[in-house]
């Protein structure tokens, strides 16, 4: 089965990406492919320890692939670029600095306008963050929820053809957890932001997704799910006999690239 | 501090006081026990009045503060202005590192106190050798501290500020030196005591002035009050400089929960 989209040109695309780990507890790509095309929401999931972060550590350009290549917009990625930014598993905003100089800090960093102006831009972006009030606060002054979404206004301002998220909601409780995917899809929707979003969770890929990618052990793309839910999505939309049968679907797809892994594990191997 | 449970500030100060008491009633309790020779210790009132007659007025006993504080801060600051680049340098550059972190690593284990005969043989002055065996006390702590603050960095931190687009300047200035600041005071803490350590040592052997020497002559003239006035004014001189370095702490450190 093909897992290329082949229709316009992609605004990401991946051949063949080969990644071998310096250290052992890192996961192995054997030849990963895919395309996102523009104003897409692609969910990539897979069991834990596939190689889902770390291809999302190669596309932002922080590792170099032993082989294959990605390219964004047709142009090769050689090196990090604020055309791709990542909301990491733990949140990375710099705890010295205060909410509102995290958020600056990639527009000043380039010197895009003068500080003034970018601020400004700053300030409209956390008012509709909810966070305005919290701008001159330190991210240990704020709540997990509230860190994720000044992680979120720190990529969002840069205005990045490409946001990559790794399991940004993971650690948070149930009801922050809904709340901010909620709140995610109103940005996605609004915006058109093209996304690739990170997840070991089955509901949660079925809410946020136009189109899930299952990673298999070896790190490839084994399946391509699209998820034909209407947007704008709320959470009404998870009682939908439509919502059920996707999940259903790729709880089956995972359970195959599951099973299909390696040999058989007997007890007397297992150490 | 950190791992106690919290008290309330009057309970900690009511027990801090008492801890105190008691402590004074068990020196009077030994300075008048059997076991221990006649007038080798002073019991604690003997010795306030001994520190009120002899020393309160005594410019002789407060220069000896003074030089003493003197010596413990610019051991302390050459220290810092030495081991705080070095130790950047060591943990940025690989090829600094591979180059001069052999020779440091020969030189880290030699106690500072074994640099005293060298160091009156190398520094023109005594004062000039006090300091620098205090500078080698403190020096090497800073490094590693510096060096275990780089090697601390969450990986994150770096991508991030390298996909924003900052230049190397603005990472290393506005990331990676304040992000191993609290490694440094860390070391700060733990190079003050060091540097007052080793300089009451080389006060004792090389010097003729500081706290040091103060209370080795209380030795030497068999004075026993001088002895213990002069162990409790560097235990007193170390809270002091403890302190000073806490409220730097807070301040550079604002952004940190407790």
């Amino acid at each position: 089965m093909s897992v290329l989209a082949t229709e316009t040109a992609p605004l990401l695309s991946v051949r063949n990406l080969r990644w071998a780990p310096p250290r052992e507890e890192e996961a192995v790509l054997n030849g990963t492919s895919l395309d996102l095309a523009e104003g897409s929401l692609t969910v990539l999931i897979g069991p834990s320890g596939c190689g889902k972060s770390t291809l999302g550590y190669l596309i932002a350009g922080y590792y170099e692939a032993a082989a294959g290549e990605i390219r964004i917009d047709g142009r090769e990625v050689r090196q990090p670029k604020p055309d791709r930014l990542m909301v990491f598993q733990e949140s990375a905003l710099w705890p010295w600095m205060t909410v509102l100089d995290n958020v600056v800090f990639g527009p000043l960093s380039r010197r895009e306008a003068p500080r003034r102006e970018i601020e400004a831009r700053a300030q409209a972006l956390l008012e509709e963050f909810g966070l305005a009030a919290f701008a001159r606060h330190y991210p240990h002054q704020l709540s997990g929820g509230m860190k994720r979404r000044v992680d979120l206004a720190q990529a969002v301002i840069n205005q990045p053809r490409l946001l990559i998220l790794d399991e940004p909601f993971r650690g948070l409780d149930v009801m922050t957890r809904e709340l901010m995917q909620e709140y995610f899809l109103q940005l996605f929707e609004g915006r058109g932001q093209t996304t690739l979003f990170i997840t070991s969770e089955v509901e949660e890929a079925v809410f946020l997704a136009d189109e899930i990618l299952v990673m298999d052990q070896q790190g490839r793309i084994a399946q391509r799910l699209p998820v034909e839910l209407p947007r704008p999505r709320d959470a009404a939309v998870t009682d939908t006999q439509e919502f059920q049968k996707a999940q259903v679907d790729l709880l089956a797809a995972l359970e195959a690239v599951q099973d299909e892994t390696g040999e058989p594990e007997t007890p007397l191997e297992k150490n | 501090m950190v791992f106690l449970p919290n008290a309330s500030k009057r309970t900690s100060w009511r027990r801090g006081g008492t801890a105190i008491l008691l402590f004074v009633l068990l020196w009077a309790a030994v300075a008048h026990s059997p076991l221990i020779a006649e007038g080798s210790l002073p019991n604690p009132w003997e010795t306030v009045d001994y520190f009120l007659s002899e020393f309160l007025g005594d410019s002789g006993y407060w220069s000896s503060w003074w030089v003493s504080f003197q010596r413990v801060l610019y051991g302390f600051l050459a220290a810092q202005l030495l081991g705080i680049p070095l130790g950047l340098l060591l943990g940025l550059s690989r090829r600094a590192n591979a180059f001069v972190f052999p020779v440091f690593e020969l030189l880290r284990p030699i106690p500072p106190l074994a640099w005293v005969p060298l160091s009156i043989l190398f520094w023109p002055t005594t004062e000039s050798s006090i300091v620098f065996i205090t500078t080698v006390g403190a020096f090497f702590i800073i490094v590693m501290n510096v060096l275990y603050g780089i090697h601390g960095i969450p990986k994150q931190y770096l991508w991030q500020a390298r996909s924003l687009g900052a230049r190397r300047s603005a990472i290393f200035l506005r990331i990676i030196l304040p992000a191993i600041l609290p490694s440094v005071i860390a070391g700060m803490v733990l190079g003050i005591a060091v540097t007052w350590n080793v300089l009451i040592a080389a006060e004792m052997i090389a010097s003729d002035s500081g706290l040091g020497r103060l209370t080795w002559e209380g030795y030497v003239s068999a004075t026993p009050a001088v002895v213990i006035i002069g162990m409790a004014s560097i235990g007193l001189a170390g809270v002091i400089s403890t302190a000073l370095i806490h409220v730097f702490e807070r301040a550079a450190l604002r952004w940190r929960s407790e």
